[in-house]
Parts: C-alpha cells; sequence; structure tokens
C-alpha cells in the first residue's frame, strides 16, 4: 500500500528578512495559497518544514494556518497525520501544541451560556 | 319651589363631587400600583444586573486581575531589555519569546477564552489586544531589519486598553 506523503515548506511563504510568522490574516493568506485544507484529505502524512531561519510560529499565524484541518481532524488525528520539522535549533513543539489545543478549546465553545 | 330647585342642583353638584372624588380616588391607586409595579420590576432588572455584574467580577475579574498585571509587567520587562541591554544573545531572546508565548497562552487558558463561552464580542475584542501585542514583541525581539524600535508606548496602548475595555464592558452586562 502506497502512503501519499506531502511536504508543506513553509519557506515558501516567508516574508524576505523576517524570522517569525505572525499575523492572522498572514495565517489565512498562507493557509489559502498553500492549499493545505485541500492536501489534507488527499495525503496520509504531512510533513510541515519550517525554515532554520524562523524562531517563531505566533498562534495568530497558526491558528488561522490550522484552523480547518485541526476542527476536521481534532488533535489526536491531526497530530498523527501532521509532523513538523526545522532545520534550525528552535523547537517549534510548543507553538504547534498551543495552537492546536486552542483551536480544539475555542471551537467547543458552541454551547455558550446565555 | 325654588328651594326645591337649589336642593337638587345641590344634590346632583354633591353626586357628581361624590363620583368625581371616587374616580380620581380610584385614578390615584391605580397609576400608584402601575408606578409602584413598573418601579419594582426596574429595581429587580437592576438587582439582577448588580447580581451579574458582581458574579462576573467574583469569577473572572478579581482571581485573575493578579495575573494581567504580572503578564504586562513580564511584557514590560522584556522590554525594557532590549531597549537596554546590548549583548543580548540568540539564547536569550529564544528565552523571551518562550516567555512571552508561554504567559499569554496562560493568560488566555485560565482568563480569556472561558469569556467567550459568555461573552463572544467581548473576548474577540481583548484577544486582539493580547495578539496584537504579542506579534508586536515577536517582531521587536526578532526585527526583519537592523532597526531597533522602542515598542514601550504600544505596551502602554495595549494595557490602557486591555482594562479600558474590561472597564467599560462591565455596565454593558445585561440578563
Amino acid at each position: 500500500m502506497t502512503i501519499h506523503s506531502y511536504i508543506l515548506d513553509l519557506g515558501d511563504y516567508l516574508t524576505p528578512g523576517s524570522k517569525v510568522f505572525t499575523g492572522r490574516d498572514r495565517g489565512k493568506e498562507v493557509r489559502e495559497a498553500s492549499g493545505i485544507d485541500r492536501i489534507e484529505p488527499a495525503n496520509e502524512k504531512i510533513l510541515i518544514r519550517i525554515p532554520e531561519n524562523v524562531r517563531s510560529l505566533n498562534p495568530s499565524f497558526l491558528e488561522e494556518f490550522l484552523k480547518n484541518v485541526v476542527e476536521r481532524l481534532g488533535p489526536a488525528k491531526f497530530q498523527e497525520k501532521f509532523s513538523w520539522e526545522s532545520g534550525g535549533a528552535y523547537n517549534h513543539d510548543d507553538d504547534f501544541k498551543r495552537a492546536i489545543f486552542r483551536i480544539a478549546r475555542l471551537s467547543n465553545a458552541l454551547m455558550k451560556i446565555n | 319651589m325654588e328651594g326645591t330647585g337649589i336642593d337638587l342642583v345641590h344634590k346632583i353638584f354633591t353626586i357628581i363631587n361624590g363620583i368625581a372624588s371616587i374616580s380620581l380616588a380610584i385614578y390615584v391607586f391605580v397609576y400608584q400600583l402601575k408606578r409602584d409595579r413598573k418601579n419594582e420590576q426596574k429595581a429587580q432588572e437592576q438587582r439582577a444586573v448588580n447580581n451579574r455584574i458582581e458574579l462576573f467580577n467574583k469569577l473572572f475579574l478579581f482571581p485573575n486581575f493578579e495575573m494581567i498585571e504580572k503578564y504586562f509587567k513580564l511584557v514590560e520587562s522584556i522590554n525594557k531589555r532590549l531597549t537596554e541591554e546590548h549583548n543580548i544573545t540568540d539564547n536569550d531572546k529564544n528565552q523571551m519569546i518562550t516567555e512571552i508565548n508561554s504567559e499569554t497562552e496562560n493568560l488566555r487558558y485560565v482568563f480569556l477564552d472561558k469569556l467567550k463561552y459568555i461573552e463572544e464580542d467581548f473576548h474577540k475584542e481583548l484577544d486582539q489586544i493580547l495578539t496584537d501585542l504579542q506579534d508586536q514583541m515577536a517582531e521587536t525581539i526578532y526585527p526583519s531589519s537592523e532597526q531597533k524600535d522602542d515598542i514601550s508606548g504600544v505596551i502602554y496602548g495595549s494595557k490602557t486598553k486591555f482594562l479600558k475595555a474590561i472597564y467599560s464592558h462591565i455596565p454593558k452586562i445585561q440578563q
């Protein structure tokens, strides 16, 4: 059985000279430009590659970028399917985990108390 | 005969006067009753609003106020280091980013995100202030150019906006 896998390189979307990914608008732009929402159902494994000079993936960016796939898969399945790696020394595990759990936390906020 | 006529007029006048007095008394009584009920209803509504404000303060504001203060102090202290120290290493910067991201997440988890369940627009307003500040800090710690920006004013403005949003929101808490 062939495992379809895909490498999504965030370096393709990094503003020249920048060392951080920030902003909801930028997150949305990269979500749309990278086609992550389309790529996810068509592949069994997806690797997100982070350029080595990137120091922070801020929640504003990551939450908007991953919003739809995390909401669709849930945190556990998302982490089974997606992995991430950085060529640099900075570990982005916390950035991803915070974003994944916050998306899940806020999307469950449907039962508003009125 | 004349006397009887005056008597009759007097009696009719007395009856009309009596009816008018009773009508006025009934009118005053009903009006007062309505007014009392309206006032009581208003007082009940005000008590309900006060209870909600008190509950909001007890549940959300008072237990987290120290954390909000601590958060802005941390941001201020990191900015102070960035503007005053000249030999900040990459490792120091990583530590700063980690600390800010971790404390922002903590504030969101413990305080802010609970508001989404109760007051969605209010949550959005406060979250935007934190998001903008967090992004601004990341871009100041790792600027894309050599130019160093002093963002003390931005931090002060964010803190003021955050607190002002909380205080101005309290009277809007309605049933």
